[in-house]
């Protein structure tokens, strides 16, 4: 507990020093980056549920890229998003890619959402119709008890495509006599 | 019940706020209603008991999107019946609710905090002779992450983070031994090396305290490094490895230092096939009584198929291999005597072995139109154990989805 409270109290210091430091640096514009529209899109599609508490850029990834919702030339984190990539991830996210005319050409996936009426003028306008994906799959199926925390993912039936059968943990007393050969060695 | 209705309630009342906030929030609402065959109900190694298994499940999603906030809700109950006379208790409701608030205070700061409950009913089950298979087994199960990620310069992260995980057992004689809570805190600091590469180091504290059995509490600390690593537009790969030192409260009971790893693959070959692998080696919460605590190997392989437009197969692949150590024996206030491999615990034999489970599992997906889905499923599952019986369990389902 005492390191708890250690820990706590580090970073409850570091955040004053951080905050201390962004309050005498102007507020920086720049382009929406690649990472930057993967964690609107897990958002918007109710995926965040599926992630470990402290994700990695690798994790948005590789959680997208498990319901299939990727670039055509995949995701780089600090890359700045270009039109083409915006229509194609939020075709995809929106399950309808395999409705897209022409999707080796990039224009195809602009003037299929601009067919359908949606405007892709802004990240905001080209999210706008995302819903929560119906079918969402997780990127791995064990839960966590006991994990260590920073790649723990969230507990319960975590949605995987295919559903595991849950195996009920064994409470019953050992019996008194040993009912099999004992194969495990002692460590 | 009364834990229930609040869960209702507050889920109804989340969901209403919600909904006053405004036109651009989003609350989605699916159903989904399934019929399963399953061959052991009771996964009983011989003697097996079949039943039809009718399940209903409401699923409520709320979405709250502003520029610096995000908050997620999603609960889902499930209504199962059982059609097998034999079975004791055959209308159960079990619960499942998630909770997300991501919050960006400023350009580097960031805090994120998921919120998980389940509540299960597993009620006792009996053989024909009324014999015990296993008690009842119902129970609640909460998690709670809060997690601050500070960006210390453009390529340079630090993430603190805190859990308090709980699991509550209704059976007074299962509670005694197995109701614990783990509280852990930890940081991470993550390095982008390039484009492709982010390297990690992290700590981690976890006290796991057993109210009634502190024979079985523990503490445990880890220190690890990591690597993300992109070896293409298509090929995610993570590797993350240390070593883990476990001490436990009661001196009758070994500690235990031991390495730990974890790895995970996502390939996308093309646009309409997806692959995810992975697997992990560290020590465990033990998942069969009169142990505190397990070495677990586990791995996994799921794949993601559009056969066309309407029609996605999924399946699904994974071993859970736990090994127990005699030593580590976990019995309140029991004498212990060590022998040969083997533990006589108050005329209790507990020994050295294994236990593994085998699972599989496959999914047809079927698109009606935008809002109706059908799928067939299939499902495998296999023990193996020194410890328990083994048992093997077949089910085959088909479910009808809608979205509203």
């Amino acid at each position: 507990m005492k390191i708890i409270s250690a820990v706590v109290a580090v970073v409850m210091g570091a955040v004053t020093l951080c905050s201390a430091a962004t309050t005498n640096t102007p507020p920086q514009t720049a382009q929406v980056t690649q990472i930057e529209l993967a964690k609107l899109i897990v958002e918007l599609a109710h995926l965040s549920r599926l992630l470990p508490p402290n994700p990695s850029d690798a994790d948005y990834f590789a959680l997208l890229m498990a319901n299939n919702i990727a670039p055509e030339k995949g995701w780089v984190a600090d890359q700045p998003v270009s039109r083409y990539d915006l229509a194609r991830v939020c075709v995809l996210a929106l399950k309808q890619g395999s409705s897209v005319q022409s999707p080796e050409n990039p224009q195809s996936w602009i003037d299929y959402l601009v067919d359908k009426g949606y405007r892709i003028d802004t990240i905001g306008l080209a999210t706008k119709p995302l819903q929560p994906l119906a079918v969402p799959v997780g990127p791995t199926m064990f839960s966590n008890r006991g994990q260590l925390m920073p790649r723990v993912v969230p507990s319960g039936d975590v949605q995987y495509g295919a559903l595991m059968q849950p195996v009920r943990e064994y409470f019953k007393p050992l019996s008194s006599t040993a009912t099999s050969s004992n194969k495990g060695a002692r460590i | 019940m009364n834990k229930s209705i609040l869960i209702a309630a507050g889920v109804v009342l989340g969901g209403g706020f919600a909904w006053g906030l405004g036109s651009d929030n989003l609350i989605t609402v699916n159903n989904s209603i399934s019929l399963q065959w399953n061959d052991n109900y009771y996964q009983a190694p011989t003697n097996k008991t079949a039943t039809a298994v009718i399940t209903e499940q409401p699923e409520i999603l709320v979405n709250i999107n502003r520029e610096n906030t995000y908050l997620g809700v999603h609960y889902r109950p499930s209504f199962v019946w059982y059609s097998n006379p034999a079975i004791q208790r055959r209308e159960v409701v079990n619960h499942e609710l998630d909770g997300n608030w991501n919050q960006t205070l400023s350009s580097r700061i960031t805090f994120s905090i998921a919120e998980t409950l389940r509540r299960g009913i597993q009620p006792e089950m009996l053989d024909r002779n009324n014999a015990l298979i296993f008690p009842d087994q119902s129970y609640f199960e909460n998690t709670l992450n809060g997690t601050m990620g500070i960006q210390l310069r453009e390529s340079t992260r630090l993430d603190f983070s805190g859990r308090y995980y709980y699991m509550h057992y209704d059976d007074e004689a299962i509670a005694t031994n197995s109701n614990y809570s783990i509280a852990s805190a930890g940081l991470a600091l993550r390095q982008e090396l390039t484009q492709a590469t982010t390297v990690s180091g992290s700590f981690n504290y976890d006290q796991a305290a057993y109210p009634q059995a502190n024979v079985r509490s523990a503490t445990t600390k880890s220190v690890g490094l990591g690597v993300d690593h992109s070896f293409g537009p298509r090929l995610l790969s993570s590797l993350s490895g240390g070593y883990q030192f476990k001490g436990f409260t009661s001196s009758a009971i070994s500690g235990q230092n031991s390495p730990y790893g974890n790895f995970s693959l996502t390939y996308l070959f093309d646009p309409r096939l997806r692959l995810t692998a992975g697997g992990g080696y560290s020590l465990w919460e033990a998942d069969i009584t009169n142990y505190a605590s397990q070495e677990r190997l586990t791995g996994f392989a799921s794949l993601g198929y559009d056969i066309s437009a309407r029609l996605s197969f999924f399946a699904s692949g994974g071993i859970t291999h736990g090994k127990y150590r005699a030593d580590q024996a976990a019995i309140p206030g029991a004498v212990v005597i060590e022998g040969a491999n083997q533990t006589s615990v108050t005329g209790v034999t507990v020994m050295d072995g294994t236990d593994s489970i085998y699972q599989f599992s496959a999914r047809l997906s079927y698109q009606i139109n935008r809002h109706n889905w059908v799928d067939l499923g299939y499902g495998y599952t296999t023990v193996k154990s020194d410890l328990r019986p083994d048992f093997d369990q077949n089910t085959y389902d088909v479910s009808w989805r809608v979205s509203f």
